[in-house]
């Protein structure tokens, strides 16, 4: 048997649990961050237990949010003679009684759960199938991945650490989404994309953190969307930054979730195409900007097809595109292929031989008949092979 | 803890769930939950009483899992209660859309319409869904171009040979090939959810058909009432019953309530209980192998329908297409066909008739000569003798005996005069039909007509 190796050394705090439930995540991120810093730290990574570390402060189990256990105890009925509700008629059998208590389908009533144990998705619950729309968020993830990514060409922990809120947020009030689509994106010299005005990095760089914190305070404040860190990247980003949070706090009452599609179109003028010829190479780029993708319609872009993946005009194909029919008759009807010829019927399914005897017209003359004579329309009626014997046996 | 005895529920006491399909976030937790697999969402009863599970179905109920195997055809609740399909439903039927192509008609013609010519009238009795009209349109128009091809290629036709040339062209028999020649499949029973290509018809209540308008003279109550026989001379001028024309039968009533209606009316008015039983038509003589599907009934009233549909067919080219394509259709699918007219003669006292004819048109008497035998003193004899008139051999007959022989040449003589035709280049009324119009309009009245007039002979001698 292979001799796990222990931890030599002493552990480092983070990896003490603060609380069960977060005992897997912290110890990730623990994980992580050590890898990244220095290599002597690597070898600990490598001889790090495979076993849970021992907590000595283990909180009691608090069930999800909402979840209703089975009663306990016993209930007694009141008894027949002690009964004092003058309409009470005991019955005389039992058909027709409602069954009542008992544990059957406790956990098959959806309302025993609650919603604390709700799957809650990364991205929207029904995709967005608008082209114009689409495009929109592709254009704008596009621009939020550059401007987290900043004046380098390749950026990891700067990025994540940045961008997190970034990450996270979603569509906004729609004057972000403008405002967001007014920074122009082109194609470079070397053919990436890139800003059409470009700043230092610096400067870009403290103007996103400053948005981030701005948008931070002002999301726990009055609870618009941290859209500040998407403006421009000029000195007029300040200004805009103020102009939309005062427009933000105005139109509280706008309904969060994708643009319009008329104001979609109206956008789409403004960006033009020139952007789509431009390449994307950086994996760390492209994934930022599919998970952006995925945040704000849905859509999720395999890793296979992202590596594939090399201009902006091909990431906005994959997206645009709608998938492949999962059943032959969907594509008939999508490129409507017999049409044209009206002898021609295609059937969703199977024509079983009853469809067939519908259609000449004998399914209610059979269906008649063996109604008449009691016998199942459909199916055995729970006679099964050995009906004869039974009844020869008498077992019932 | 103990269940409690498991007392039958009724239905509405289950907890039927709501559509599967995870949609929310929230219905994967009710997927595992048990979908009682109906798509239609039911109201959840949980009283005891006798309600059920009320719902209104979308489409008809037709005793088969709908969620399972949802239906090809989505039609509306009671739909097979309907005597026929709806006209709206012929554009979707790919059987009657592949007939429409096969037969080549015109656009003008609709589906629709073609639908409705496969709808005959025992299946449905309305006769603004049926093709009792179209076919009584069509019948008149194919007894007129052929009994007018007839007149005009075969002069000296004698009446009953004339009438068993017209059934045999285009009687029930000939009509019913044709319609099976063109692919028609009969549907099993009709209704409103049967595919409209197919002919729907009924075997339990033979409907009633149009054979004529306007008034029937009183001579005909008479003699459907005492059975009086006329000659086929007389029934041609005095009444239209060509044998061509399909003939009305009385509609059974199935229903218990109007049986009995039927009843008292049958008690009260004996008169017409005896008019009731001759005007059914009494079975032919079987013209069907004993090895035919179904029984003589069943494949009569399956001739009958199937005829009636390529009457309603012609009746349907006329209304939408006019009196030329109609013409043409008929002459494509119904005169083009052959019939051997030498067979449909009987003759009874040919020689007599042969003696007759040669009177009439002043002739020198038949005299019948033998040719040739052989073999008189054998088994088997031949004899070949030929009638003359003076030199003129009329007809030749060969037989076993000097008076078959005799009678054969008599006969041969007799169709060599009655199957005279002027050639297959004459001229029928209706190819100058258009021009007489056309050039009357032209010339303002003055008719000068492409019309030659066609040879018209005096009559047969013996008439029947």
């Amino acid at each position: 048997m292979r001799h796990l190796p222990r931890l030599r050394g002493a552990v480092s705090a983070s990896l003490c649990c603060s609380s069960p439930t977060h005992i897997r995540t912290t110890a990730v991120a623990a994980v992580a961050t050590t890898s990244s810093s220095t290599k002597t730290q690597s070898l600990q990574r490598r001889n790090l237990s495979t076993s849970l570390p021992r907590c000595d402060a283990v909180e009691a189990y608090a069930p999800p949010q909402g979840l209703k256990p089975p009663p306990q105890g016993w209930k007694t009925a009141v008894r027949p003679d002690k009964i004092t509700d003058p309409a009470y008629e005991p019955a005389q059998d039992g058909l027709g009684l409602e069954e009542v208590g008992g544990l059957d389908g406790w956990w098959e009533n959806p309302a025993n759960y609650g919603t604390g144990r709700q799957w809650v998705g990364y991205g929207p619950a029904e995709k967005v199938i608008d082209p114009a729309v689409l495009e929109v968020a592709v254009y704008r993830a596009l621009v939020e991945a550059m401007i987290a990514r900043g004046g380098v060409k390749t950026l990891t922990a700067r990025m994540f650490a940045v961008s997190d809120s970034l990450l996270g947020s979603e569509w906004g009030p729609e004057t972000l989404t403008t405002t967001t689509v007014q920074t122009k994106l082109c194609v470079g010299s070397n053919g990436a994309l890139e800003f059409k005005s470009t700043p230092p990095e610096p400067q870009l760089e403290q103007k996103v953190t400053e948005e981030v914190d701005t948008a931070a305070t002002a999301k726990q404040e009055a609870e618009p969307t941290e859209g500040a860190n998407e403006t421009e990247v000029l000195e007029e980003a300040r200004e805009e930054v103020e102009v939309k949070e005062a427009v933000e706090v105005q139109e509280e009452g706008l309904t969060e979730g994708p643009i319009s599609s008329e104001t979609a179109q109206a956008l789409l003028k403004e960006i033009g195409h020139e952007w789509k010829k431009a390449t994307i190479k950086d994996y760390v780029f492209k994934y930022f900007v599919a998970k952006r993708i995925q945040k704000l319609t849905g859509h999720i872009i395999p890793d296979g097809k992202l590596v594939a993946i090399n201009t902006a005009g091909t990431l906005l194909r994959e997206v645009v595109r709608p998938p492949k029919a999962k059943k032959l008759v969907e594509e008939i009807e999508n490129k409507q292929l017999f049409q044209s010829l009206p002898n021609v019927r295609v059937f969703p399914r199977r024509v079983t031989p009853i469809d067939k005897e519908k259609m000449v017209g004998r399914w209610k003359v059979i269906r008649e008949e063996l109604e008449r004579r009691g016998l199942p329309v459909i199916g055995t009626a729970n006679i099964d092979n050995a009906i004869e014997k039974k009844w020869v046996t008498g077992a019932k | 803890m103990m269940k409690r005895l498991r007392i039958e529920r009724a239905a509405g006491q289950l907890l039927v769930a709501r559509p599967c399909g995870p949609s929310t976030p929230g219905a994967a937790l009710r997927s595992s939950y048990k979908c009682t697999t109906s798509q239609v969402p039911v109201r959840h009863s949980s009283s005891s009483s006798a309600a059920e599970a009320e719902h209104t179905p979308l489409y008809e109920e037709d005793g088969t899992d709908h969620a399972r195997f949802p239906p090809l055809e989505k039609l509306p609740p009671n739909t097979s209660a309907l005597p026929s399909p709806l006209p709206s439903r012929a554009l979707e039927s790919a059987k009657l859309s592949a007939l429409h192509a096969r037969l080549s008609l015109s656009p003008k013609i609709p589906l629709q319409t073609l639908a409705r010519t496969l709808v005959d009238a025992s299946a449905d009795p309305n006769p603004y869904f049926n093709n009792s009209s179209l076919a009584f349109l069509g019948a008149t128009i194919i007894n007129y171009h052929a009994s007018e091809w007839f007149m005009v290629h075969y002069p000296r036709l004698p009446m009953e040979v004339l009438e068993a040339a017209m059934t045999g062209l285009a009687g029930p028999t000939p009509l019913d090939r044709i319609a099976k020649a063109w692919g028609i499949e009969p549907a099993a029973a009709p209704g409103g959810e049967v595919d409209p290509g197919l002919l729907q018809f009924s075997l339990d209540q033979p409907g009633e058909t149009v054979r004529g308008f306007g008034y029937t003279r009183t001579v005909v109550d008479k003699i459907n009432k005492n059975n009086w026989q006329r000659s086929v001379a007389a029934r041609v001028i005095y009444e239209d019953n060509l044998p061509a024309l399909p003939s009305t039968t009385k509609a059974k009533q199935t229903t218990p309530a109007v049986a009995e209606q039927e009843e008292q009316q049958q008690e009260e008015q004996q008169q017409d209980d005896s008019e009731v039983d001759y005007a059914e038509t009494s079975p032919a003589a079987p013209k069907f192998s004993p090895t035919s599907y179904g029984s003589s009934t069943t494949r009569e009233l399956s001739e009958k329908a199937h005829a009636n549909f390529v009457r309603a067919v012609v009746g349907a080219v006329f209304a939408h297409c006019g009196r030329e394509a109609a013409k043409s259709f008929v002459k494509a699918h119904v005169l083009s066909r052959q019939l051997d007219l030498e067979r449909l003669f009987a003759f009874k006292h040919p020689t007599l008739e042969l003696a007759m004819l040669c009177a009439r048109e002043e002739f020198d008497p038949p005299v019948a000569r033998l040719l040739s035998e052989t073999g008189r003193l054998s088994r088997t004899p031949v004899f070949v003798v030929g009638v003359y008139s003076g030199n003129e051999k009329l007809g030749e007959g060969a037989g076993a005996t000097l008076e078959q022989a005799r009678l054969k040449a008599a006969m041969h003589a007799l169709k060599a005069w009655y199957l005279y035709s002027p050639g297959e280049g004459v001229k029928v009324p209706s190819d100058v039909l258009g021009q007489e119009e056309e050039e009357a309009a032209a010339a303002g009245g003055k008719k000068k007509g492409g019309w030659e007039p066609v040879y018209i002979d005096i009559g047969e001698l013996i008439s029947r």
